[in-house]
């Protein structure tokens, strides 16, 4: 009966994903009444949205993914990595390249170096703040959880003091590189990153049977044979380059991977990672773009990212009031 | 036995903050001296009067309300992470504001405290609903929740700005500061000061709370009466600094934690210490953020996101499983 119900829900969720996929690509043509549209600039429009489609699809993954190994590692269901300030601290590292080496820098000017740059070295500090904090405060989350809220408060402030102090052209740069949206997608980007992104989904799905067994908690897992300590660190890296990534290409999406894990794991009623991974990641792009989707044909009343926070924290209030304990 | 030492901290606090508090007189871009008073300089009076007072005042305010609220809200949710800041009552002041600037234009102080008040009222009243249905493992969870929930608020507050066109104003009121406080715009603080009398009048009953709903019945407490008393003082408060002064981090937090380190959990004994222990903290970081790039000025809020996040951090060190008490 459970696996009935269940393929029932995979079949749906597939269903659901081809008709979002779909409809971004070519709903457009539908809704805006073009009288005669030529091959050319259909070829171009179409080509610019499978772009946008595919940066949209590997953020949503990322982004999923990271939050379905970061509960994995916590053993919690309501964190995202988010909570532990690290869209703070890309913005934290973008502000400080600025102030430090000047908006001319090509370290800024240049995308991609820019890019490889603030990844580089956000996964340098939150690996180095989290494991010596994992070490000191003895695994104990609750407490780095508290830990992490404070850090993101006091980077906030002190980004928002530099930012007062710098001057307008400087201010300017950070901004721009800082609140990134879905609709000002650096295309150029995409396909540089690509590979880069590629590689590191594939590694969540490499370690995929080695998550299952951190999930059973850190004594059983040491005790199955797992370098607990190690596969931590790894995740740490992975999770932070992820965000990096998909906070420089489409900007903060916090609460998607909240909501897209926490709805898979509600359908699939499954633990293990290689299920969980395909499925949250389809639940995660058919939101993004079914919201962005939305948004569009709305006339853009809001961001999608907003959207996303409402409707996501919403549904995660309704999950935690419906399971009634924490 | 112990009272000497408690009363021989109180003189320490107090000393220091008559110290910040004429400081706080004192520091300026324009030059008033002593002696300028002392010789009846009209100038330097004027000044006194119309800017200084009201700054040093409306901070000495604020903190004693929030520091209160923070301890109010924290014995009403029995957990220590509990404040105005992590529950979502600013967001849902910041919300009340933003409908008064939609429905109204520009109105008086006092029609936008009234409806930041509605809205922080509503909003912590469903907090404490939703907290009171759910069964927590571990403390810590409360104000995460809370924040989630001050985010789904936030995030509505961003869909209706953004929609009426009104994000400017979101940011215009979203920082804190002093600066702008002259005799005439922040005589609307004084109203903390009936909440307060609340507070102190009723204060051994708020302290009951914090042995939970059962007991605290049990020993004559009319609940739910308390409870919505508390949360009525706690949104004046909250409302009445956010609509003057603007957010201020970490105050509610903070404070009454580190007063319940030296001075525990009888708040009849600690209000006093905490008013004090909240204005010295905010004087403090107000002449910081007057003088850090003299002559001109950090916002207040900055400079307490940063020392707020450092004293936290030392709280977090300090006791490991503070939280559950």
């Amino acid at each position: 009966m459970q696996l009935v119900k269940q393929h029932k829900n995979m079949l749906m969720i597939g269903f659901l994903f081809i008709i979002v996929v779909v409809a971004y690509l070519f709903l457009w043509m539908f809704t805006h009444s073009y009288d005669a549209i030529s091959t050319d600039v259909f070829v171009r429009i179409l080509s610019r949205r499978s772009i946008h489609l595919i940066a949209m699809m590997v953020s949503a993954i990322l982004v999923v993914l990271s939050s379905l190994i970061f509960q994995t590692m916590t053993h919690n269901r309501i964190l995202t990595p988010s909570i532990l300030g690290f869209d703070s601290i890309f913005i934290a590292t973008q502000t400080m390249i600025v102030f430090v080496l000047g908006n001319t820098s090509s370290l800024i000017s240049n995308p991609f170096i820019n890019f490889a740059l603030s990844s580089i070295t956000m996964a340098v500090i939150s690996v180095s703040l989290y494991q010596s904090m994992l070490k000191k405060f003895n695994n104990n989350l609750a407490l780095m959880l508290l830990f992490g809220i404070v850090i993101a408060t006091l980077l906030r402030s002190m980004v928002s003091f530099i930012q007062t102090i710098m001057n307008p052209d400087e201010f300017q740069s950070v901004a721009a590189a800082t609140t990134v949206t879905i609709t000002s997608i650096n295309t150029q980007l995409v396909i540089y990153v690509l590979p880069i992104m590629l590689v590191i989904i594939a590694s969540y799905v490499y370690l995929k049977k080695q998550y299952d067994v951190m999930a059973l908690g850190r004594n059983h897992a040491v005790g199955l044979g797992l370098n607990y300590d190690k596969l931590q660190r790894i995740s740490l890296i992975l999770v932070s380059l992820s965000l990096a990534i998909s906070t420089a290409l489409v900007g903060p999406l916090s609460f998607l991977g909240l909501m897209a894990v926490n709805a898979s794991k509600e359908f699939t009623h499954s633990f293990k990672h290689g299920l969980l991974m395909i499925v949250s990641s389809m639940i995660g792009i058919i939101f993004l773009i079914g919201g962005q989707l939305l948004v569009e044909q709305t006339g853009f009343i809001t961001s999608v990212t907003v959207f996303i926070s409402l409707f996501g924290g919403l549904y995660i209030l309704f999950l935690i009031l419906k399971e009634n304990t924490l | 036995m112990h009272k000497k030492p408690l009363y021989s901290k109180r003189l320490i606090l107090i000393f220091l903050f008559l110290s910040l508090f004429l400081l706080s007189l004192f520091i300026g871009v324009s030059n008033i001296s002593f002696t300028d008073l002392i010789t009846r300089d009209e100038r330097a009076w004027h000044i006194l009067l119309t800017s200084r007072l009201p700054r040093t005042m409306a901070i000495i305010l604020s903190a004693s309300g929030l520091s209160i609220a923070g301890l109010i809200m924290q014995s009403i949710g029995q957990n220590r992470f509990i404040a105005p800041s992590t529950i979502g009552t600013t967001d849902a002041a910041l919300f009340g504001v933003l409908i008064t600037f939609l429905l109204l234009g520009s109105a008086s102080l006092l029609i936008k405290l009234s409806f930041a008040f509605v809205f922080a009222l509503l909003s912590s009243l469903m907090f404490m609903t939703l907290l009171s249905k759910l069964h927590f493992k571990e403390p810590i969870y409360v104000p995460l929740i809370g924040m989630m929930y001050g985010s789904i608020i936030g995030a509505f507050t961003t869909f209706v700005a953004h929609r009426y066109d009104a994000l400017q104003v979101l940011s215009s009121i979203g920082l804190g500061s002093f600066t702008n406080i002259t005799s005439g715009r922040y005589e609307l603080l004084w109203i903390i000061l009936v909440p307060l009398l609340f507070a102190y009048v009723f204060s051994s009953t708020f302290s009951l709370l914090r042995l939970g709903e059962d007991f605290a019945t049990n020993l004559g407490v009319a609940y739910k009466k308390v409870v919505f008393l508390g949360l009525v003082i706690v949104a004046i408060v909250s409302a009445a600094s956010y609509v003057v002064v603007g957010p201020l981090p970490f105050v509610g937090l903070v404070i009454p934690n580190l007063i319940s380190i030296y001075y525990g959990d009888n708040m009849q004994k600690s209000m006093i210490d905490l008013a004090l222990f909240g204005s010295i903290y905010i004087l403090a970081n107000d002449i910081l953020s007057r003088l850090l790039i003299f002559p001109y000025e950090i916002s207040v809020s900055f400079m307490m996101g940063i020392t707020g996040s450092i004293l936290f951090i030392y709280l977090i060190f300090r006791r490991g499983k503070y939280a559950t008490s």
